[in-house]
């Protein structure tokens, strides 16, 4: 599984594992960032912030 | 035997599932049964690692977008209701600024122009509250506000100790704010 071997180099801090993670979930990311229509780039921030906190506590 | 199950083509994600049922009402057992035995079969990417984290996400996204917004809002709201305050009934910034600067300009001379000052409070009930002060506290709180004079300079203009005048003031802001109801900054 290609992902499966992302998210394990995710998981070990690699940067680019970690960029490519990110920019699989940026959609939804900006999805969530929205505030009355507009994208909030401080919630975008921390979203972001959640999602490496995710890639670190997640269990396979 | 096999004519027994029957087979339901369910689509979950555009991927096809293949879920196979006996009769229905099947003991557990049973049903753990079929899934050891293949009876059913799910397509792979039905508990999919993949899947998985996209789940864990959303949901943390999800919660974490939410704790923000209060956060937000909780500190707008306490913005917003502070600035409120320091309308006090004057209905625009602009009429505030002028009576501001008319107030600084004028020196102050004496009670009779501090109730000049009174009269411009149009909240009904903090004019009351005003009002039924004694004359000495209402003389601070309008030197300290209508004036914006130091404590030092009222201490001096009203010949008591500087020390006094904080604690009287810091009193009767207390005093109104309970009696307006109001108990957010627990001053």
């Amino acid at each position: 599984m290609e992902f499966e071997r992302l998210l394990q180099k995710a998981k070990k801090t690699d940067k680019e594992a970690l960029l490519k993670v990110l920019e699989m979930y940026r959609p939804l990311l900006v999805k969530y960032a929205k505030v009355n229509g507009k994208v909030n780039e401080d919630l975008y921030q921390e979203l972001v912030c959640t999602v490496l906190v995710c890639v670190k506590k997640f269990s396979m | 035997m096999f004519g027994q199950f029957f087979f339901i083509h369910i689509s979950f994600r555009s991927k096809v599932v293949y879920a196979a049922f006996g009769p229905l009402r099947k003991s557990k057992n049973q049903i753990e049964f079929y899934f050891n035995h293949g009876r059913v079969r799910m397509n792979r990417s039905f508990n999919n690692i993949k899947d998985r984290f996209s789940g864990y996400v959303l949901k943390s996204v999800k919660n974490n977008r939410k704790n923000f917004l209060d956060k937000k809002y909780k500190i707008e709201g306490l913005e917003f209701s502070d600035s409120e305050e320091l309308y006090l009934g004057l209905e625009e910034a602009g009429d505030i600024i002028y009576h501001l600067e008319k107030a600084k300009e004028r020196a102050y001379k004496g009670i009779a122009e501090l109730k000049g000052l009174i009269d411009q409070v149009e909240d009904y009930k903090l004019f009351q509250i005003l009002l039924s002060l004694p004359e000495k506290k209402k003389r601070i709180i309008l030197l300290r506000i209508f004036y914006e004079q130091s404590f030092r300079e009222i201490a001096e203009h009203l010949k008591i100790p500087e020390k006094k005048v904080s604690d009287t003031y810091y009193n009767i802001i207390k005093k109104i704010r309970k009696q307006l109801g109001d108990h957010r900054h627990g001053i």
